[in-house]
């Protein structure tokens, strides 16, 4: 009797301590629901580059390595407009590069100015690649930093669908959940993203530590390239600083992110710093109340080169505060002129050029003709 | 103003086709979709966790949130509302005895749908 009151004992202690499974999905869920709460934002963010102290890397092509860079940015979202402003520059070894740029969305028309050289008026929405996602804070420098972290770590097929995950065909993922671990005294789950070539071979990989009482924010970052090591991460990343902006709301205040050179760490299996990047935060809200107009206004500078897009397409140009020329100027149309040009330029000069040959004709008669 | 050459000034991004497609989002839920209930290694007992429930446009803002469904031991306490679009709730339990994983189910005033998330209880 006491046997069997023991193993009932033992059967109901086992039931009530039985551990639930946690799976990427799960994860995913809670990252995507939590990614919900910073819909609405207003922040400005600062960030500074640089090479450390190695020297520049000389390219064949005549380009130049970027060795310093310094930007603060604002950006707001608010219900599915943006904005985007932009200020500083970058220097290489020869110049120093402004990365000033606007970039704004009313509901209909992207507007944007870059350096005030260039601007776009875009059909529908682009957002910028500078667009903030808290979720993405450690992944700001990679290809796909646009893409939502739960459309990224739900795979190939969610990443080809949404508008910001361009990504190439010939690639895909292979994600998996990594279990739990403690960082900075966080309870994290760690995720593994995985690219994997079309031969099958994984390529790279990002391990992220997802912050459980952080809202799911990855406060850890180590990066992968396999053909360098597939245990030594040739980046890494953290967030340095968490703050709660509301009573369970957090936010990355500031992340340090590093990347080390893969030929010296391939050839010498040594970490030299290839770069590296701060980022903080000034000031954020989850709650922004601006007029349409903020979304709406972007001031586009005389002389400006403005290009209007239609479904991916440059439908007309014109510079900013040049007098109109009868109306905007198609492209396609503007070319045929260019070459009617050439070819009426070719005819005068072929007629103007027989002209002569006939006068030198006439006057190489034989003098005792002329005389 | 000759295109041939702007044309390649133009970052390649500005250019990149826009793509539309449809997404089907819940217009109330509960974020997020699985909460964590672990003990506090200084008390022994569960640590408070909170949850939002979150309503998207066009759905209206909720007002208070209550329990309808969960385990013996499992308290839910509105904490108010942080913003138009969402509402803090606040879990304690401090029950016994529990299943690893059960479904709680939240009604909240001006909302006709079930909001539900899953607790899991980590012992």
């Amino acid at each position: 009797m006491k046997t069997t009151m023991l193993a009932v004992l033992v059967t109901l202690l086992g039931a009530t301590a039985a551990r639930a499974e946690v799976t990427l999905a799960d994860i995913i869920e809670n990252v995507r629901r939590n990614e919900a709460i910073y819909e609405n934002l207003d922040v400005v963010i600062h960030s500074e580059y640089d090479i450390g102290d190695r020297a520049p890397v000389k390219f064949g092509n005549g380009s130049a390595e970027v060795l310093s860079d310094n930007k603060r940015l604002r950006y707001v979202r608010q219900g599915g407009m943006f904005r985007l402003d932009r200020t500083g520059s970058s220097v290489d070894t020869e110049r120093t590069v402004s990365g000033d740029r606007v970039r704004a969305y009313d509901g209909e028309t992207t507007r944007g100015v870059d350096g005030n050289t260039v601007a776009n008026l875009i059909q529908g929405k682009q957002d910028d690649p500078d667009l903030v996602r808290p979720h993405m804070f450690l992944l700001r420098d990679t290809s796909h930093s646009m893409a939502p972290l739960s459309t990224y770590l739900s795979g190939t097929e969610a990443m080809k669908s949404h508008p910001e995950g361009f990504w190439t065909n010939d690639h895909s993922l292979a994600n998996t959940y990594e279990g739990e671990a403690d960082f900075m005294g966080l309870r994290c789950h760690r995720v593994r993203i995985t690219t994997v070539l079309s031969s099958g071979d994984a390529h790279d990989s990002w391990e992220l530590w997802l912050a459980e009482d952080r809202n799911y924010l990855p406060v850890r970052m180590l990066a992968f390239t396999f053909h360098v090591s597939a245990d030594t991460p040739v980046g890494d990343g953290a967030v340095t600083d968490l703050r709660e902006i509301e009573p369970n709301v957090w936010f990355p205040f500031a992340a340090d992110v590093t990347a080390y050179d893969l030929v010296v760490m391939k050839r010498e299996g040594k970490r030299a710093i290839r770069w590296r990047r701060k980022y903080w935060v000034e000031d954020v809200s989850l709650d922004p109340h601006y007029d349409l107009a903020y979304f709406r206004d972007v001031t586009i500078p005389d002389g400006t080169a403005v290009y209007e897009i239609v479904d991916g397409e440059i439908a007309s140009s014109y510079r900013q505060g040049a007098p109109p020329t009868g109306g905007v100027s198609r492209p396609l149309k503007r070319w045929w002129l260019w070459a009617m040009n050439v070819v009426i330029g070719i005819l005068v000069v072929a007629v103007w050029r027989l002209q002569c040959r006939r006068r030198r004709l006439a006057n190489s008669s034989p003098p005792s003709q002329a005389e | 103003m000759e295109t041939s050459g702007k044309w390649q000034t133009i970052p390649h991004h500005y250019v990149m086709r826009v793509p539309v497609h449809a997404r089907v989002v819940e217009p109330r839920f509960v974020v997020p979709a699985k909460v964590f209930l672990r003990r506090d290694a200084a008390t022994g007992r569960f640590a408070p966790a909170a949850v939002f429930v979150m309503s998207r446009p066009p759905a209206g803002a909720l007002g208070p949130v209550w329990l309808l469904d969960g385990p013996a031991g499992l308290s839910v306490e509105d904490a108010g509302a942080v913003s138009a679009t969402r509402r803090r709730v606040r879990l304690t339990f401090d029950g016994e005895r529990y299943p690893a994983e059960s479904v709680i189910e939240l009604a909240a005033e001006g909302a006709e749908q079930v909001l539900s998330f899953k607790l899991v209880v980590q012992p």
